[in-house]
């Protein structure tokens, strides 16, 4: 309650007020979250309170592993994400047509981290700091609307594993060959687990990666684009 | 477009995928600050922590941590809660620690267990066979499921229950083979750390043993069932 205290007192919220109860009924009940993003971005504080009830948790689980279980450091990113989530709404530098919200926020999450991170191995103490009011996040915030661009990558990326299209795309065997590679699993091991040759599971993981390439280029990206797009957030 | 890039997208794209699930697991604090006993550690010794209420003459005896809040869920405003159900009669039999897990949406859980086994006397990872023989369940809003895990002659120490959720059950290792995988990746797993791993650490150990797009919700608990 006191980051979201926090949080409130951050973005213009009073500074008492509660997040709602997520079993409450509320006018947003029943619309999809793709609806609360208009309406936050409209300067509608309820359905900005629906977006963080719903993917805060999220968030925060991916911070915590990106910095190995420190709560406070986790906690100040998070925050830092929130406010500029906030703020990109608020200013129409978030376009719903090019990417979810919660990849948006994957985005700003991500780049926080990485400028964190950047920062405190150029600067010991800081790290030594983590946690007090001066985090090098504070110096230099990330730039919403800069992540853009990857945003809509990663969109078309997540499509392909996870949306309607993905299945016309690539097998399931496929898919999960490659997410289980991205995952870092090796190929002897993804096949003993499988019961397969390693040569089925690389014959998979090229298939895989072949079409996966088809589909982004079919879909406007090449090579060139995509590194610009990673550099965006590293 | 070079593999490695396409594969750092991919690992990227999961893990957006993730914040889009609503099913996640770790809150701040309670969990992490929980530590769950060496695995080896000698049972007598934590024997002699059981309550008086033993001795006094309960024929079973039954006790939950209320870690931070017994009824408080582990994970506030998400769509998967574990709740534990207050009011366990100390004679209840068999001995069981009773837990509930509720969802706004519909889905497929399995729950995995850290908890005492008396083969080895030391902890080690269990999968959750439901009423029905699977290890997979189906939960919706209506119908909630309640997870009934038998703690034996577990003396008080800090077990976890961890609950996976996947939109899909075919996410979710559903067969012999798989979870023999699952309990293997699980048990012979290493940790960073020499010191017993807490909550989160073997949250994320869960997690990372199971397939991408699975999330888990950790609810440590504290049990022992003793007969008189």
């Amino acid at each position: 309650m006191v980051v979201i205290a926090a949080l409130a007192t951050s973005i213009g919220l009073s500074p008492d007020v509660d997040m709602p109860d997520p079993h409450a009924s509320s006018p947003l009940e029943g619309e999809p979250p793709s609806e609360w993003v208009p309406r936050a971005a409209a300067g509608d504080r309820s359905a900005f309170e629906r977006l963080h009830e719903r993917f805060a948790p999220g968030l925060m689980r991916f911070i915590l592993k990106r910095v190995d279980g420190n709560a406070d450091l986790a906690e100040e990113l998070a925050h830092l994400t929130w406010i500029a989530a906030w703020d990109a709404l608020r200013q129409g530098k978030f376009d719903s047509q090019r990417g979810a919200f919660s990849t948006f926020l994957y985005g700003v999450g991500s780049k926080y981290w990485l400028r964190h991170r950047r920062d405190a191995r150029t600067d010991a103490r800081i790290t030594a700091a983590i946690g007090q009011a001066q985090s090098p996040a504070h110096a230099s915030p990330a730039d919403p609307a800069g992540t853009m661009a990857f945003v809509e990558l990663l969109q078309d990326v997540r499509d392909l594993l996870f949306g309607e299209s993905g299945p016309q795309t690539l097998s399931p065997e496929e898919r999960e060959v490659l997410l289980e590679s991205a995952r870092g699993t090796s190929e002897r091991d993804l096949a003993a687990r499988l019961r397969l040759a390693p040569s089925t599971i690389n014959a998979r993981k090229q298939s895989g990666y072949a079409k996966m390439r088809r589909a982004l280029i079919g879909r406007g990206w090449n090579e060139e684009s995509v590194e610009h797009c990673l550099s965006e957030i590293e | 477009m070079k593999n490695d890039t396409l594969d750092k997208l991919i690992r990227m794209a999961a893990e957006a995928e993730a914040l889009e699930t609503e099913l996640t697991g770790v809150r701040r604090g309670a969990p992490s600050a929980l530590r769950i006993p060496p695995a080896t550690m000698s049972r007598r010794f934590w024997l002699a922590g059981i309550p008086t209420a033993v001795a006094a003459g309960w024929a079973l005896w039954i006790a939950v941590a209320p870690r931070p809040t017994a009824e408080s869920p582990i994970v506030a405003n998400s769509e998967v809660q574990v709740r534990r159900i207050a009011g366990l009669p100390p004679a209840t039999t068999p001995c069981v620690v009773t837990f509930d897990a509720s969802s706004q949406q519909q889905m497929s859980m399995m729950a995995i267990l850290r908890t005492w086994s008396d083969e080895c006397e030391c902890l080690s990872w269990q999968v959750h066979r439901f009423q029905d023989g699977s290890t997979v369940a189906r939960v919706d809003e209506i119908n909630n499921q309640q997870l009934d895990i038998p703690v034996g002659n577990a003396p008080p120490v800090a077990q976890l229950l961890v609950v996976a959720a996947a939109n899909r059950t075919e996410d979710l290792p559903d067969n012999a083979a798989e979870n023999k995988a699952l309990l293997d990746c699980l048990n012979e797993r290493p940790y960073a750390s020499d010191d017993e791993p807490d909550v989160f650490a073997l949250a994320t150990a869960v997690e990372s043993c199971l397939p991408m797009g699975v999330a888990v919700v950790p609810k440590p608990f504290v049990a022992a069932c003793r007969s008189r």
